[in-house]
């Protein structure tokens, strides 16, 4: 698009993009210049805590919390993969009662925050005598939601299949649920593939929110370093953290978009559509 | 029982205003990274590449950690919700300067070319021919976004903004007794932006299959 | 049939039909790994009455205790993954007199909400986590000790500039505490103009306090306290001290000889001067309280 939309640069048009070039160039440098002589002056950037990086223990408590993040993401993202299975087959039934139901779980799971989810797990089912660690807590909340997404995904995708599959798959005799699981689920999960790995990079993100619930994690952890040693450190050790993230993050997104660019020789613009909204 | 309700009202609005700045605010912000991703000039292509990269893929509590804790050690002395609103705002822009850019991506390339063709610049076909049609198609994803923008102020919370969340902490400290009704109505007032939000964003997506 | 299982798309299938199993499977291994499993050594040393709990612990030879992991001078996780705080010390010295070595006990973070229900539902032993002891909380736990009366303070900024020594000075201040944490029913009820501000931690509010975006902090005498003691040259504890606390041991409810057990043998740490010596490690370096006499409740 950019490459139609703009002309090639003759001589004029070169000068002026190279000066605009410097310009920015310019005042994103004195941004950040600005920023660290600010930090400097409070004190900020002290050799000694920004040494704290490095330092053992601290590296050992922060992969301690990056291992039980990944653990949450992962438990998070095989339950919310079970539980938006469910509630598609339950979305996608031919059944009012399946349907209905299934609809008003996914409407009402999408429009409610994760922290209210997790609290409502935390506070409510003690009082029917189910007692949950706040691990479990914390996935649960997260898949809630995600399940619930994911359930959207998967019927986004079986919709996007041309009708004539399930139509030659009735016609030779199949029930809807032998439909669902052997023609139009498997293929609608290839196509979604790439969506799917974008919601990877949502429960890592939302799955930090155990440091509100106390669920010690990443950010935690990174909150008990803060916590033990002094405020003086909470810059240093939660730009690690934040840097960690963006890495882990922008990974998954690389792979998403790899697997995206394979599939969508095959099919279209369905997973495009659903990648660039979340 | 009215002080629950009027506690939780207050916050609900708390909510609302939130969720209404950080989409008029960070939507044009969105649009103009967009436009500054797709500009010939590389370092604004950059910056936009940059901004994009980190803030989708930075937690939205650790960037609200540096927003409202760290920006006021630099000189920046406002209130909680100004801070709490810039890293919202920041947060989200990334997402809207996606969404609107794959929405320029998808105008018609014929479209450009007819615009191109009659002499039109480049800026202004982006600005009067390309951008029109791209928030138009933008605007389901859109919707979506906004109801995640709801779900995600509950995080402003628990740094410093009083709203719907936090107010709902705040009523279930005196009143441990009614925690499951607390529960409810929050719920509730979480529901009335969101499911609306959803079932209209359900009929522009039908709308929009029958225009094509 | 053969139609539609051709073989390029069964082996598709299966490769989901794979990944899903994996899933499932990881999700498993892991919910086996994040749930705490007891090991059972029997214990050698002192014997005590069949069907008490006491009896119970040493033959199992561990025992699980739900502490705080940021209560400082209570109980508190080191960077380096032990514990420290008064309430670990007791904890110790039970452990001592059930004969449970100390590498034996699993601590299991309790926080405030989760307390009560983790007691009554057996999933701790007890709990050590500067647990308050309060009418409500007594109708469904009972309480072992006190062994301490604390206070909330307010954290200012070093010197006190704003001379915050009263309530009336609060009025129109800025507040910071923990979201939906129970000072601000104090504040409220005493400081009706001041501004709450709600914060995810502790170390939030002193951070914010530092940037000057609130005037002072609310919180328990052990977390204010231990920031004053960390940086000294940053904050400073007001006079004003509200909603003193006694502090005791959760165990089951009715639970009577395990009650008097650890109130026992609080006792005898008293006498023999170990009490003493455990508070001067933790709760005077942090706070500067000097050790008090325990002064017990009745067990019920």
């Amino acid at each position: 698009m950019s490459t139609l939309l703009h002309d090639a640069p003759g001589p004029r048009a070169k000068r002026t993009s190279l000066l605009l070039n410097i310009i920015a160039a310019l005042a994103a440098a004195a941004g950040i210049i600005w920023i660290l002589i600010k930090l400097a002056s409070k004190g900020q950037l002290g050799a000694a805590h920004w040494a704290i990086i490095g330092d053992p223990t601290v590296i050992a408590l922060l992969i301690n919390g990056l291992g039980a993040t990944l653990l949450v993401a992962v438990c998070a993202m095989a339950l919310s993969l079970i539980l938006g299975v469910i509630l598609a087959a339950g979305r996608l039934s031919r059944r009012v009662w399946l349907r209905v139901p299934a609809r008003v779980a996914v409407e009402l799971l999408r429009g409610l925050p994760v922290l209210m989810l997790i609290f409502f797990i935390y506070l409510a089912l003690p009082l029917i005598g189910i007692v949950i660690s706040s691990f479990w807590a914390l996935v649960l909340g997260v898949s809630l939601y995600n399940g619930a997404l994911i359930a959207e995904i998967f019927r986004s995708g079986v919709n996007a299949l041309p009708h004539g599959q399930s139509e030659a798959a009735e016609s030779l005799g199949l029930r809807s649920s032998q439909i669902m699981r052997y023609i139009l689920l498997p293929q609608a999960v290839r196509s979604m593939l790439p969506a799917l790995i974008s919601q990877l990079v949502v429960i890592v993100k939302e799955s930090s929110l155990g440091f509100i619930v106390g669920y010690a994690e990443f950010a935690r952890d990174g909150n008990a370093v803060v916590n033990y040693l002094g405020t003086l450190y909470a810059l240093p050790v939660y730009t690690e953290i934040a840097v960690v993230y963006i890495v882990i993050n922008i990974l998954l997104s690389q792979i998403a978009t790899r697997v995206e660019k394979r599939s969508r020789q095959r099919y279209g613009r369905a997973a495009q559509q659903v990648l660039d909204t979340e | 029982m009215l002080q629950i309700l009027s506690a939780l009202a207050s916050g609900f609005l708390q909510t609302l205003l939130l969720v209404a700045l950080t989409f008029v605010i960070g939507l044009p912000l969105g649009v103009l990274v967009a436009i500054m991703r797709v500009s010939p000039v590389g370092v604004l292509r950059g910056v936009g590449t940059v901004y994009v990269n980190v803030f989708r893929n930075i937690p939205l509590p650790v960037l609200m950690f540096f927003s409202v804790l760290v920006l006021p050690q630099l000189g920046v002395d406002t209130s909680f919700f100004v801070l709490a609103l810039a890293s919202l705002v920041v947060y989200w822009g990334a997402f809207f300067c996606e969404t609107v850019r794959s929405g320029i991506n998808s105008v018609d390339l014929g479209q450009v070319e007819a615009a191109r063709s009659v002499g039109l610049s480049s800026g202004q076909t982006l600005i009067r021919i390309v951008l029109p049609q791209a928030l138009r198609s933008t605007v389901p994803p859109l919707i979506g976004i906004v109801i995640q923008i709801v779900r995600a102020s509950a995080v402003a919370g628990a740094f410093g903004v009083t709203e719907l969340y936090a107010s709902m902490n705040g009523v279930i400290q005196h009143n441990a007794d009614k925690v499951i009704l607390i529960l409810f109505l929050t719920g509730v007032f979480y529901l009335v932006i969101t499911i609306p939000s959803g079932l209209l964003l359900g009929r522009i997506e039908k709308k929009a299959v029958f225009a094509r | 049939m053969n139609i539609i299982h051709s073989t390029k798309f069964r082996k598709s299938s299966a490769r989901w039909k794979f990944a899903a199993a994996t899933a499932v499977l990881v999700a498993l291994a892991t919910a086996g790994c994040s749930s705490s499993s007891a090991g059972t050594t029997p214990g050698s040393a002192p014997t005590f009455a069949s069907g008490t709990t006491m009896a119970r612990l040493a033959k199992a030879g561990t025992m699980t205790v739900g502490i705080k992991f940021d209560a400082p001078g209570f109980s508190e996780k080191t960077l380096d993954g032990s514990y420290q705080g008064m309430d670990i010390e007791i904890t110790n010295m039970v452990a001592k007199a059930l004969g449970i070595p100390d590498n034996k006990i699993q601590y299991t973070e309790t926080i405030s909400a989760n307390r009560e229900p983790f007691i009554e539902q057996g999933k701790v032993d007890f709990v050590a986590a500067s647990y308050g002891i309060e009418p409500d909380r007594q109708k469904v736990v009972t309480f072992a000790g006190p062994y301490i009366t604390t206070t909330q303070n307010m954290l200012v900024a070093k010197g006190n500039p704003e001379h915050i020594d009263t309530w009336a000075d609060v009025q129109g201040k800025r507040v910071c505490a923990i979201t939906g944490s129970s000072n601000f029913q104090d504040v409220t009820a005493n400081a009706p103009t001041a501004t709450q501000v709600g914060l995810a931690t502790d170390a939030d509010c002193a951070q914010a306090l530092k940037n000057k975006q609130v005037d002072l902090v609310a919180g328990s005498v052990g977390s204010m306290s231990g920031y004053v003691h960390k940086e000294p040259d940053a904050y400073s504890l007001s006079p004003l001290v509200y909603g003193s606390e006694p502090i005791g041991i959760g165990v089951k409810k009715g639970d009577i000889k395990f009650c008097q057990f650890i109130d026992t043998t609080i006792q005898k740490a008293y006498s023999d001067g170990q009490f003493q010596k455990s508070w001067n490690k933790t709760l005077k370096t942090t706070t500067g309280i000097a050790p008090q006499k325990p002064n017990f409740i009745p067990c019920a």
